[in-house]
């Protein structure tokens, strides 16, 4: 409690997050905020334009082939796309945000320095209508600062920079508190914990299973997680599972001079969020099945099935293909699914919905199936199917199953797909990898990243 | 809440120029409007609606019926992942199971590519082990490769860690009446005359448990979901029981035919997994109770071993040429937790010495309680504590009988 009163500066509104406090100050929260007029008035760093009347994104779904086989049992594919509407700009909720520090002995010295660097940075960059909570873990989690308005920038900063590094990892409990940090604020604002390690889980709960339960149960609360990895020696695979999970980003940070640039990135891309809890339920018509959808893990229902995605970002696409098992049925056109996608918008923080619908027209005639596929959907195939490659090759390459010179050539062939699609970023990002290759150093650091960012089915226009 | 402002596209538009306006679906619902019966599965739909709620079908065209298409029928059976709730309608023949290509897509990283086979004859569902890395279990019994076994309906079976549930909707084991749109089912029928007994015979020797199980299980004639819940419980301590003591025979054998086979080749599924076939998210998880039986015991091990402190079952022998200590699945010894590097250590032997060495680990290696430098060899000797990150061991030396 004492670092709450530390904060709890009188007059400056401490308490409003605190829903369950009953405080003298919550009378004074509502009058005599300064800083809530000022958040709506002075805020020029942002562009404040009139919420769109449009809604934050459109939906486009289409059918793999503009035939389906009548005859007998096909699958054929489905791929939905939800763009962010190019000028969805305007007023943001405001955010809240939780920073996760590992302040494990590992590290001590520089990259803690940086760390602190960057977590200031952050400070910088938020507003003062954002929430803002600081934990740290080792042995012990330390909730620095419970979640409160940004409103002394200064004194946050001073905090931060007193951490010092203690001992082992204890990921699962400190992420388990910097979730009940971002809960406890009412709804209305854009929720992120982001979390920074440079090792394993090394106390508390420790497994995979165990943490990233845990993530996508706060992921069906409304909070998503960002994940960066600092170093060599954290589990690439834990972090980008739980991102995964979470439906946030994942970041390798390399050296850590670097960390700033990272967290710079993620405050963009936390801050040019139009559409959050993306859910896509595919409403099946009778005779219909969603066999997979590559990348994510569906639930099935009663003639549905369901999948999240991530977080949508101003000017980004996500898409899922869906396979679709189709049974035999007398000839004739058929909407097979009706797609639904709900998401909250991040502007207005309403709940919308987008519908369209998955059609097929039923044939016997096999040549006329096999002369209507549709390129952009083959094509998307194609991408998800490099994912589960390049999966492949770096477990092959820990595993050492495959040799460094099979890798090379397999993730060469990967590259140029990527860059015949134009998806140049992926494209990079796997030359980053074959020149981490080249040079001896782990590529699997890289690659999930690339792997996530595939199955996310993000891509920029 | 708008509900058609969005501009939603729809793919392979219908053939329907004559259609063009739509009315808000959520006002139509409240009045009581005319409904129009779909010419496919004769279900009725509000007028408003272009497709059928039901089947889909573009309700203004006329289905082609000219060709030899038809309505599929209603499925023998329907296997139900417990996890997922994802449904896979079983007609009649072999459907494959596995992570990639496969009829019966399971996508959990515990199922092998090629999985096991499901096929449907007669009547009745078998469930055959296609070389699968994690396995599959039927009424606890872990089937051999090539095995097959017969599913009952209620049932569960286990590829890897996806658990599935068989509901039969058919007439299950009357072939005669049955005959699931499948043709020459005399033929078939007269092969697989006896499920039963061809069951009992690959079942064999081995489990009287399961068996004992099965009969319980079927002995009791409640009411569908009764039974199934009757079933679940003693098919689960079965499978414990059985898999263990089948677990035991195999590691016995195997340790004596090759005395220096760490304990880890015992419990091969799980290791294996890592090492070749599991994708990147699998983290070994470990499951003290279940592999515990697997381990060699101390008496069964000559040379030096390394003893769990806390679970003195659990022994790591060494061997005469040293062992690799690590996370991941290429060393000697294998200790799955997360805090112990993937290469964690190493123990040589030089002229019946054993020699510690931490090779560089994130967590460190610690002797009685002193921690070790990396690269710095430690000769060991009996009965030292030797901390790996977390997980403590007990280095012992044992006389060659």
């Amino acid at each position: 409690m004492d670092q709450t009163q530390q904060f709890g500066v009188p007059g400056q509104d401490p308490q409003r997050t605190q829903a369950l406090n009953p405080d003298p100050n919550r009378t004074q929260a509502f009058g005599g905020d300064p800083n809530r007029t000022q958040a709506f008035q002075g805020d020029i760093n942002r562009t404040q334009m009139a919420p769109e009347a449009g809604a934050a994104l459109q939906l486009e779904v289409v059918a793999g082939n503009r035939y389906a086989l009548s005859t007998r049992n096909s699958r054929e594919h489905v791929l939905v796309r939800a763009r962010a509407g190019q000028a969805a700009t305007g007023q943001r909720m405001p955010l809240n945000v939780c920073l996760l520090l590992d302040r494990s002995g590992s590290m001590e010295g520089q990259p803690l320095e940086f760390a602190k660097q960057a977590m200031s940075y952050v400070v910088d960059l938020l507003q003062p209508n954002d929430v803002l909570s600081v934990v740290t873990f080792e042995d012990n989690v330390e909730v620095l600062m419970p979640a409160r308005r940004v409103v002394n920038k200064d004194l946050i900063k001073q905090h931060i920079g007193r951490i010092q590094p203690g001992n082992t990892t204890n990921l699962y409990e400190g992420f388990v508190a910097a979730c009940s940090q971002v809960a406890s604020v009412p709804p209305g604002y854009v929720n992120r914990v982001i979390l920074l390690t440079d090792g394993e889980p090394t106390a508390g709960l420790t497994d995979f299973q165990s943490i990233v339960g845990q993530v996508a149960e706060q992921k069906s609360r409304g909070i998503t997680l960002t994940t960066l990895g600092f170093g060599q020696e954290y589990n690439e695979e834990l972090l980008m599972g739980m991102a995964r999970r979470a439906g946030g980003n994942y970041y390798y940070i390399q050296r850590p001079e670097l960390l700033p640039e990272v967290f710079r990135k993620e405050m963009d891309s936390l801050l040019s969020v139009v559409a959050r809890n993306l859910r896509l339920v595919f409403w099946l018509s009778r005779w219909t099945q969603v066999r997979q959808v590559y990348g994510k893990q569906p639930v099935w229902g009663d003639r549905r099935a369901e999948v999240t995605l991530a977080d949508l970002e101003r000017g980004e696409t996500l898409s899922a293909l869906a396979e679709m098992e189709l049974g035999n049925r007398p000839g004739g056109t058929y909407r097979i699914a009706r797609v639904e996608l709900l998401y909250d918008d991040a502007l207005t923080g309403r709940q919308e919905r987008a519908t369209g619908d998955a059609v097929f027209e039923f044939t016997a005639d096999e040549a006329l199936i096999a002369a209507n596929r549709n390129p952009s959907v083959d094509q998307e195939l194609q991408v998800a199917l490099a994912s589960r490659n390049i999966e492949k090759t770096v477990m092959g390459m820990r595993t050492q199953a495959i040799s460094t010179q099979a890798a090379v050539a397999e993730l060469e062939k990967t590259q140029a797909l990527f860059q015949a699609q134009g998806r140049t970023q992926e494209a990079a990002q796997i030359q980053e990898a074959l020149d981490a290759a080249k040079g001896g150093a782990d590529l699997g650091k890289t690659l999930v990243g690339t792997v996530l960012t595939l199955d996310q089915g993000k891509s920029k226009q | 809440m708008q509900f058609n402002s969005e501009p939603t596209m729809i793919g392979g538009a219908p053939p329907d120029p004559g259609r063009t306006q739509v009315v808000p679906r959520a006002a139509d619902r409240t009045q009581m409007g005319a409904s129009i019966e779909c010419p496919v599965c004769r279900s009725r739909s509000l007028s408003t609606e272009i497709f059928c709620s039901e089947c889909g079908f573009l309700l203004e065209s006329t289905p082609d019926t000219t060709s030899e298409s038809s309505e599929p029928e209603t499925p023998f059976a329907v296997l139900t992942d417990t996890r997922t709730n994802q449904q896979y309608p079983l007609f009649s023949g072999t459907y494959s199971v596995g992570r990639e290509n496969t009829d019966i897509l399971l996508t959990d990283p515990s199922v092998s590519r090629s999985h096991a086979t499901v096929t449907v004859l007669s009547g009745s569902v078998t469930v055959c082990d296609t070389g699968s890395t994690n396995g599959t279990v039927v009424a606890g019994k872990r089937l051999q490769p090539n095995e097959s076994e017969r599913l009952r309906g209620g049932q569960e079976v286990r590829f890897g860690n996806s658990v599935m549930a068989l509901e039969i909707k058919g007439a299950e084991e009357q072939p005669e009446d049955e005959a699931p749109a499948e043709p020459a089912t005399e033929a078939i029928a007269a092969i697989a005359s006896s499920p039963e007994e061809a069951a009992g015979q690959t079942v064999g020797e081995p489990q009287p448990e399961a068996e004992a199980a099965e009969t319980t299980a079927q002995q009791t004639p409640q009411s569908a979901e009764e039974a199934t819940a009757a079933v679940k419980p003693s098919d689960d301590t079965a499978s414990e029981d059985e898999t263990a003591s089948e677990d035991e025979t195999a590691s016995q054998d195997e340790t004596a035919s090759q005395d220096q086979s760490p304990p880890d080749e015992a419990d091969a599924p799980d290791s294996d997994a890592s090492a070749d076939k599991a994708p990147v998210f699998t983290l070994k998880v470990p499951e003290a109770e279940e592999q515990t039986p697997d381990a060699p015991s101390p008496a069964e091990i000559s040379g030096a071993f390394f003893q769990e402190r806390d679970n003195p079952q659990q022994v790591y022998p060494i061997g005469e040429y040293g062992a690799n200590v690590g996370r991941r699945a290429n060393n000697d010894i294998v200790l799955a937790d997360p805090h112990v590097s993937s290469s964690h250590a190493q123990v040589a032997v030089q002229n019946g010495t054993y020699i510690l060495m931490d090779t560089g680990s994130t967590n460190g290696t610690a002797v009685n309680g002193r921690r070790v430098q990396p690269n710095d060899p430690v000769v060991l000797s009996e009965g030292d504590e030797v901390a790996f990150g977390p997980v403590t061991l007990v280095f012992k030396v044992k006389e060659q009988p």
